[in-house]
């Protein structure tokens, strides 16, 4: 059979002029219809950078009073067994004061407590106080609720900026803060340690020297301990010796009084700060 | 990257690297082409409905056979499916009556030659409507594509920047994004009207099928 090809190219230029039409129209809507962001926000000229805030970083830097005091070597104590009389008749039993085993105890009371409580007020206080004020008065100008020029718009975003930056910085004192304190602690554990050696060598060398002293009474036995509390002062010349738990035997009791009182210039502690008035000291004349 | 990005359609376009810019213009063509053809089938089958109907209202309104098929003949340019359907199955018609065969034969013929020409029809009406179906499902994929190559570029372009903002990723995006927006301009219409088209057809296919029985029926009754 024929083909009609009259008939099949009906509406050919038309449909073509449809379609460009149809594409024109799209391209018009994209072109004028949408709002594309041609601009930005317009506003980036706006140059007041005044008063940036000073970062507080270096101000914090100086408050670290902490890690100076370090015990000091011990020289004094080596001069002063020297001068002390000889003890008369050292019974063969008494050895040489080799410093006692018994680890410090209960003897020298409390070592000081100060340090705990110092770090921790310091550094808290400057990174809160600074960030506030600051942004406070910024926000101000916001009120003015006239169309947001641009420049408002700017010195908003611009404040915005200051803000962030403020606690950015706030942050970092903070954690710089923390990192001091941490640091601070660190060496307060150290220095506790230090001292409670410290305070050890203190009680043992007194120790040391009365138990040199002691003239012990006959019979004696086993393992006695008495509890004495010295008052001494500063040159550690003692005052007054009072017997706060006996060791049983009032003879070694008076024994070790005796010989406390005879050691009367005590040894001084290596470090001044563990001076203290009123010690309490153990002994066990018996044991080495 | 300037800090104050124009992202007028003309720059979005212009900015995109060669593929998203390949991708873009291929779907443009594309876009172009399946509105064409669609205009055309709209058209065409349109044309052949209202012919149909017309033809239709010829045929049953009692008019002789033969004024009607001289008229097809003489009009065959201007006629519609139904009026060719006519004319091919009523010229075998009376070629066979005039060579007298029997009356199967020549129904035979009649209907065969009414098949062929329904078969040629709707061949021609359903043509191109295939290709409508193809951009309706596939151009959006080209469109993404090409947008997926273009977000990739512009993350990679990301890579070497110290500070990432959203700043230096967005004009990227909005770039290749324009080609997923052009591929689903291309594809929405085509399935529209294939849709629409598929629909129309399968209509006027079921119409000229009713009138070839029909016209078969009316052949026979002129054989005895």
């Amino acid at each position: 059979m024929m083909r009609y090809p009259a008939a099949r190219d009906s509406g050919k230029w038309p449909s073509v002029l449809l379609t460009v039409l149809v594409h024109g129209l799209l391209a018009a809507f994209l072109f004028y219809g949408i709002h594309w962001q041609a601009r930005p926000p317009a506003v980036i000229e706006v140059g007041l950078v005044p008063a940036i805030p000073t970062p507080q970083p270096p101000e914090p830097a100086t408050a670290k009073p902490k890690p100076a005091p370090q015990p000091e070597p011990k020289p004094e104590p080596k001069p002063e067994p020297v001068p002390e009389p000889p003890p008369p008749p050292p019974p063969p039993r008494v050895k040489p004061p080799p410093p006692p085993p018994p680890p410090a105890k209960p003897e020298i009371a409390q070592k000081a407590p100060e340090p705990k409580p110092e770090p921790k007020p310091e550094p808290k206080p400057e990174p809160k106080p600074e960030p506030k004020p600051e942004p406070k008065p910024e926000p101000k100008p916001k009120p003015k609720p006239k169309g947001p020029t641009p420049e408002e718009l700017a010195a908003r975003a611009e404040q915005k900026r200051m803000q962030e930056l403020l606690a950015r910085e706030a942050e970092m004192a903070r954690q710089q803060a923390l990192l001091r304190q941490e640091a601070l602690r660190a060496a307060d554990a150290q220095q506790a340690a230090l001292r409670s050696r410290a305070a050890a060598d203190y009680a043992a060398r007194i120790q040391a020297k009365v138990k040199g002293n002691i003239v012990l009474p006959p019979g004696t036995q086993g393992d006695p301990s008495a509890l004495f509390q010295v008052d001494q002062l500063p040159d550690g010349t003692v005052i007054a010796v009072r017997l706060k738990r006996s060791s049983g035997s009032p003879a070694l009791d008076g024994a070790i009084e005796r010989a406390i009182h005879r050691s009367s210039p005590l040894p001084k502690p290596t470090d001044s700060s563990l001076f203290r008035r009123t010690l309490d000291l153990t002994f066990w004349p018996l044991r080495n | 990257m300037e800090v104050t990005t124009d992202l007028s359609i003309i720059s979005l376009i212009s900015n995109a690297s060669v593929l998203v810019k390949l991708v873009m213009a291929l779907l443009l063509g594309v876009s172009l082409v399946s509105w064409y053809w669609i205009f055309r089938k709209w058209f065409a089958i349109r044309n052949a409905r209202g012919k149909t109907l017309k033809f239709e209202r010829d045929f049953w309104s009692g008019g002789d056979l033969n004024a009607l098929f001289q008229s097809a003949a003489n009009d065959r340019h201007h006629s519609g499916p139904m009026e060719r359907i006519f004319e091919s199955g009523y010229r075998e018609f009376a070629k066979l009556r005039s060579k007298n065969a029997d009356s199967n034969t020549t129904i035979g013929g009649a209907q065969r030659a009414m098949k062929a020409t329904y078969q040629r029809e709707i061949d021609d009406l359903e043509a191109h409507l295939a290709f409508l179906a193809s951009v309706g499902s596939v151009s959006p994929y080209v469109g993404l594509f090409g947008t997926v190559w273009g977000i990739m570029n512009a993350f990679r372009g990301l890579a070497n920047v110290t500070s990432a903002t959203l700043a230096h990723v967005a004009p990227g995006i909005a770039e290749a994004l324009v080609a997923t927006a052009i591929g689903l301009f291309a594809a929405i219409p085509a399935v529209v009207a294939y849709n629409r088209f598929a629909h129309d057809i399968d209509r006027l296919s079921v119409r000229l099928e009713s009138f070839m029985e029909e016209f078969s029926n009316i052949l026979q009754r002129q054989l005895r």
